[in-house]
């Protein structure tokens, strides 16, 4: 099977030498021509959807198969629903302390693997782009070789050119958000207008929605953070006998910030020694960098 | 002689007090104070071979530390903590002061006969490079001093430095300066370390500070600087720390008595290699700079270094 495609089979053709001829009758079999495919344009797509099929599923993978222990794979944070879901949903609320490990994918690692995606993609657009006339004239169709009734269901999988339902959804999801956030901006285009007010303000909360909802991820993993933090935070310096007596360990973080030192240090600014400065002085006294002193 | 694996890093003083509570949950041990006045001596003559092309010029000649007990006579009491508070408030004394707010600083100091019962006092040693006044004595032929020669340490691509240092202590002598001029050396500069030491299995953490003669390197003051007295007979100086900006330094070592023992100092390195990790994030140790420990007179790369920067 030949395997042109025309994304927009309406438009008239603009170049008809690209068309495969139809297919010659049974009865002359065997002649195969492949000079009008446009191999070239097909085979400069091939490696970037290759690239990009690759990438999305390292991805997805790095999200999925995460090694996580068996016995309870997630947090045992009852509260922190959707984030039990994301991992597993294998959540052990009374999980103990020893087999309690936080699974996430490294999220340096995740931000990487986003940007080689994006630019994959990029490159994915500007090589369709390049081609484009080629492709938009060009229709897919199958030759008399191809065995139509064994293999129906693949071919019709592999000729359809209607988005399924879903995708259709996350097309419309995504114009709604993007032109609500820019008839927010206050930036009133000719597609905002065919709107009715209240789709616009609909979709102007859905997408107030979805950019928040990154906001609020981050404020419950600060929160889960916090709570993990208090808990390991060992706090036991002082014996017993010191608590009854009264002792307090207070100032920790806060002999730094004596703010009469402070000041007084910006007006005399000294000049710290490296432990390299430290020891060549007690190597070489004198003759040292600080040989006056 | 032995061979030193070492590691040093430095920590402002605002994370000293963290430093000193994890060092003693880590080791499990009480810090022990660590107190010890240095004074570098270095070769009366210059010694100056000719250099021979295609000749290997195998002689060096070194700079020597001579270093005893530093016992501050009105100084600490026997409990660290509040020593340490005591570190903390004292030695105002910036470099760059000048003769009157070293006065105003120190003017308390100078009657330090009297035990203070604030700890605002700075810290006092008796300095043995100055003559001392009349009235007043010196420990310098009581203590027991120890002579320090190290090598510059092992060049090339290591987890820790190793350095061979050569020691030996003199036990009884009537004039150590004598003594010292004998050997063909003389007294550079002096200075004081202060601080604390905890152990963990073979390896030394050290963390201190460096004290200096107040007055020192802003011109001679006349009469030997402002706030000095005498503490039972003795001369005593009142100190600044050499580090201005108040860090302090944090060295962890392994000494390894013999030379040829490989064993051993693949294990040193190996606890000092632990030890980073488990200290990492709260202290960053590192390989010291080889260069800054050459203690060599007239080393070429030490010239060298200085001339780059």
């Amino acid at each position: 099977m030949s395997s042109q495609e025309n994304n927009n089979s309406r438009q008239p053709s603009q170049q008809p030498q690209q068309h495969v001829p139809p297919p010659p009758p049974p009865r002359q079999p065997a002649q195969l021509t492949f000079q009008d495919i446009p191999v070239s344009a097909l085979e400069k797509l091939r490696p970037s959807l290759n690239q990009l099929t690759h990438s999305l599923r390292a991805f997805n993978d790095s999200f999925i198969s995460t090694p996580v222990p068996p016995p309870s794979a997630s947090l045992p944070l009852s509260g922190s629903s959707s984030y039990n879901k994301t991992n597993t949903g294998t959540s052990t609320p009374n999980g103990n302390r020893s087999d309690m490990r936080v699974d996430l994918p490294n999220y340096n690692n995740l931000q990487n693997q986003f940007n080689v995606i994006l630019s994959q993609l990029e490159s994915l657009v500007r090589t369709l782009d390049a081609s484009r006339s080629v492709l938009q004239s060009t229709n897919v169709f199958p030759n008399y070789e191809f065995n139509t009734t064994q293999f129906e269901g693949l071919l019709t999988t592999l000729l359809r050119k209607k988005h399924l339902p879903e995708v259709d959804a996350w097309i419309d999801e995504s114009i709604a958000i993007t032109t609500a956030t820019t008839s927010a901006g206050g930036e009133d285009g000719s597609d905002g207008g065919q709107m009715s007010e209240q789709a616009k303000e609909q979709a102007r909360v859905n997408a107030n929605r979805v950019v928040n909802a990154d906001d609020e991820f981050s404020q419950e993993c600060f929160q889960i953070v916090q709570e993990k933090l208090a808990e390991f935070i060992f706090g036991g310096y002082l014996t017993k006998e010191e608590i009854e007596k009264g002792m307090k360990i207070t100032e920790f973080g806060n002999a730094g910030f004596n703010k009469k030192k402070i000041l007084e240090r910006s007006k005399n600014p000294v000049t710290e020694l490296s432990s390299s400065d430290v020891y060549q002085f007690i190597s070489q006294g004198r003759d040292a960098k600080l040989g006056g002193v | 002689m032995v061979q030193q694996l070492s590691l040093v890093s430095s920590i402002p003083k605002s994370q000293y007090k963290v430093l000193m509570l994890c060092l003693e949950s880590y080791t499990g041990m009480n810090p022990h104070p660590l107190r010890q006045h240095t004074v570098i001596l270095k070769p009366k003559y210059p010694f100056t071979p000719e250099m021979a092309a295609g000749k290997v010029n195998q002689i060096e000649s070194y700079r020597i530390r001579m270093t005893r007990v530093w016992d501050n006579p009105n100084g600490f009491s026997s409990n660290l903590k509040s020593s340490s508070e005591q570190q903390q408030n004292q030695v105002k004394t910036e470099p760059s002061s000048d003769s009157t707010s070293t006065s105003a600083t120190t003017s308390g100091d100078t009657d330090n006969s009297k035990p203070s019962p604030s700890s605002k006092q700075g810290l006092k040693g008796e300095p043995i490079l100055d003559t001392f006044p009349p009235g007043t004595e010196s420990t310098r032929n009581s203590s027991i001093w120890t002579l320090q020669l190290s090598d510059i340490p092992a060049g090339g691509k290591r987890t820790v430095s190793i350095q061979n240092i050569y020691e030996t202590t003199i036990y009884e002598t009537d004039d150590i300066m004598g003594y010292v001029d004998e050997l063909g050396y003389t007294p550079d500069i002096e200075f004081w370390n202060n601080g604390v030491r905890f152990y963990y299995n073979d390896i030394v953490i050290e963390v201190f500070r460096l004290y200096v003669h107040s007055r020192g390197g802003h011109g001679q003051q006349a009469g030997g600087g402002v706030g000095n007295g005498n503490v039972n007979g003795v001369h005593q100086v009142s100190l600044r720390l050499l580090d201005g900006s108040e860090n302090y330094q944090v060295k962890c070592f392994v000494n390894v008595s013999k030379l040829n023992d490989l064993e051993n100092v693949a294990r040193g390195a190996k606890q000092l290699e632990n030890l980073k990790n488990d200290l990492s994030g709260l202290l960053n140790l590192d390989v010291p700079d080889r260069i800054s420990l050459d203690s060599r007179v007239n080393s070429r790369i030490v010239a060298g270094n200085i001339n780059k920067k």
